[in-house]
């Protein structure tokens, strides 16, 4: 499902030369689980951020669903992270004017679902994630597990084939860190590729794959069981 | 794609900041306001105005006698000039540049007044001596009979054209005077026609106090001989009233063996120089209220500009978020462009609206003084519509081509960069 191969990702601020990612090779099959290891400034954030199509990278190939990712317009990657690409970021990012309900259908709006519709299925995964009773609250009433797990919801609705997520857990506590890491596992066993970065051990002891970035190379890339 | 989605979209941003939407939106109710205002102002003093000169021709010459001040021919200066029929002979057949004279004759001194008397009525009023061509000089609202007519003249008959004011105080309003005698200095005139003046305020009063007899009659039966007071006239199309003068000038000089520069042996004035100083002051005050009124509006238009630019970095994350779930840059812009042309619309309305009501409240406190009638240089403060309409479109697109920038900020803003959490 992902292929990378030598994929490089320079940052230039000002004279300074930011290597965050220095020939990436890597290879996802589809419906398996991984997870991104490695210390701050490793290259996690930007490796995901080029899956997602948010970011670009210099030189290498990207392959999502055999589709060559390159120079795409910002048309076209709006079309790809609409319908293949679900993410979830460690602070959330809820639009705060809006209520859980209307957060989770928005990706609908973009494709142009009609409100009724969207609305209901909004509810629908609001279920799914234990939160159909807080479907008119506004992000800032939900707790920090809660506003996640309503972004997981928001993520899924499009049904992507892949699901990045940054730290996803990074701002919640055990408790609740376990109750987004089980939505990942029922995610995946759906069949929906996870890939999700972190840098706590027993959450990527969680996942089947794990991969170790330092100073933006794969150091160490391993299948667990 | 323009369904209620996006009206709800558009609400919910709009209504998630309502200082900020306030203070957008009293920039622009402002400028329409101010706008309206000012052209309503303007269009009720232009109309006031141009009440208080109607009735006159617009470009009339007068010229009168005076005193010669150089000799000439051996005669001394400070001679008196008298005009009289020869010098209408005169103009007449040798001035193509004059397409109406109106000799004028008139009893007693320079709006002196004379006793008019029916039976034991008596009444003041300015008595002249006239010819037709008057009416081309006043614009004459007969209300009742006729004016002096070419028979009048040529058969020296005794009849009289009179003002309302005459009528009503030695007839009454409601009498016809039509085949009445009226006296003047003992001299019986028979009543032909009620003159009604169009100007207004003061003028219209000293006109409604004037009775109108045929100059051939006046000269007669006064003892003018052929002597009369001054002429009015007026230029044919194209000539300036000033350069008839000047031909007038050359003319009379000749006849009256006046020195051909001696400037003051006649007096004249035309109305051409006042009607173009007021014409050209309208266009000086129409210039400055659309100068206002459009820095005014660009003022809100930059206002929008400059606060959507704000907003969007402040929204920077939104529209990050946006993105990042797959909105299209087009349907980024396409959200900022209706939320700026919303904004804009409603409060451009609400000025509009507000501007009206402000007329209209205008129109109640000056209704008293600015009635048809008064000579107060102001009336029905009014805007015309398509105008007003005009300027909210030229607004609302202007407004949204501003916006076209920062909304293109927003679609170059870098979701990675932008979702980095903090
Ligand atoms: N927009 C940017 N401009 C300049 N440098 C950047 C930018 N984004 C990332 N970097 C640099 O690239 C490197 C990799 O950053 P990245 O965010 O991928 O690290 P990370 O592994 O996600 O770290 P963390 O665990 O702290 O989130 C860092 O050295 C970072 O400073
Ligand atoms: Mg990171």
């Amino acid at each position: 499902m992902i292929k990378l191969q030598d994929v490089r990702k320079t940052y230039q601020l000002g004279d300074n030369r930011v290597e965050a990612l220095k020939g990436i090779s890597l290879s996802i099959e589809s419906g398996d689980f991984v997870s991104v290891q490695g210390s701050s400034g490793s290259g996690k954030s930007t490796l995901l951020n080029i899956l997602g199509i948010l970011d670009s990278y210099d030189s290498g190939s990207y392959t999502l669903n055999g589709t060559a990712i390159r120079d795409l317009t910002q048309k076209q990657a709006a079309h790809y992270r609409n319908r293949f690409i679900g993410f979830v970021f460690q602070s959330f990012n809820l639009i705060n004017h809006k209520s859980a309900v209307e957060n989770v259908a928005l990706p609908l709006y973009y494709q142009g679902v009609p409100r009724r519709e969207r609305n209901q299925l909004a509810m629908d995964y609001l279920d799914r994630v234990g939160l159909a009773g807080r479907a008119e609250h506004k992000p800032a009433e939900l707790s920090g597990g809660q506003a996640q797990r309503v972004a997981v919801a928001r993520a899924l609705i499009t049904k992507p084939a892949l699901l990045l997520a940054d730290e996803p857990t990074g701002a919640l506590d055990s408790e609740t860190s376990a109750q987004i890491m089980q939505l990942f596992r029922d995610v995946n066993d759906e069949g929906v590729t996870v890939l999700i970065v972190t840098h706590e051990e027993d959450i990527a002891a969680q996942t089947r794959r794990t991969v170790q970035l330092r100073d933006g190379d794969i150091a160490r890339d391993e299948r667990l069981e | 794609m323009i369904d209620r989605d996006i009206w709800r979209e558009v609400y919910s941003a709009l209504s998630s900041n309502r200082t900020r939407t306030l203070l957008t939106a009293s920039g622009i109710f402002w400028g329409i306001f101010i706008l309206i205002v000012m052209l309503g102002f303007g269009n009720g003093i232009e109309v006031g105005v141009n009440r208080s000169m109607q009735g006159y021709a617009s470009n009339a010459l007068y010229l009168w006698g005076s005193r010669t001040s150089e000799p000439w021919q051996g005669l001394a200066p400070g001679r008196a000039v008298g005009l009289n029929n020869d010098d209408t002979t005169a103009i007449e057949a040798g001035l193509d540049s004059v397409a109406h004279l109106a000799p004028r004759a008139r009893l007693g001194r320079w709006r002196g007044r004379n006793d008019v008397r029916r039976g034991t009525k008596v009444t003041e009023a300015e008595v002249m001596g006239d010819t037709p061509a008057l009416e081309y000089i006043i614009p004459m609202d007969i209300q009742v009979g006729r004016f002096i007519n070419q028979l009048d003249i040529a058969q020296r008959r005794k009849v009289v054209v009179i003002g309302e004011r005459v009528h009503e105080e030695l007839f009454g309003s409601d009498v016809n005077p039509l085949g009445e005698r009226i006296q003047i200095r003992q001299i019986s005139f028979t009543v032909v026609g009620i003159f009604r003046p169009q100007r207004y305020g003061k003028d219209r009063e000293r006109l409604s106090s004037t009775v109108f007899t045929p100059l051939s009659t006046f000269q007669q039966v006064f003892n003018r001989g052929k002597r009369i007071n001054y002429f009015s006239m007026v230029p044919v199309p194209g000539v300036r009233s000033e350069h008839l003068a000047l031909e007038v000038r050359e003319l009379l000089a000749g006849l009256h063996r006046v020195a051909p520069h001696d400037r003051r042996a006649f007096g004249d004035w035309n109305s051409e120089k006042d009607y173009l100083r007021i014409r050209n002051l309208f266009t000086g005050i129409r210039g400055f209220i659309w100068t206002v009124g459009i820095a005014t509006l660009l003022a809100g238009v930059l206002g929008v500009s400059n606060i959507m630019l704000i907003v969007i970095r402040e929204r920077r994350r939104e529209f990050a978020i946006r993105k990042s779930i797959g909105a299209t840059p087009a349907a980024v812009v396409r959200m900022i462009l209706l939320e700026t042309s919303t904004l804009v619309g409603v409060a451009g309305l609400a000025g509009l609206l507000a501007g009206l009501a402000a007329l209209q409240i205008i129109d109640l406190f000056t209704r008293e003084v600015a009635s048809a009638d008064s000579d107060v240089l102001f009336s029905t403060p009014f805007v015309d519509m398509r105008v007003a309409v005009a300027a909210m479109l030229a607004l609302a697109l202007a407004a949204v081509l501003a916006t076209v920038i920062p909304a293109r900020h927003a679609t170059r803003i870098d979701p990675a960069e932008a979702l980095r959490s903090e």
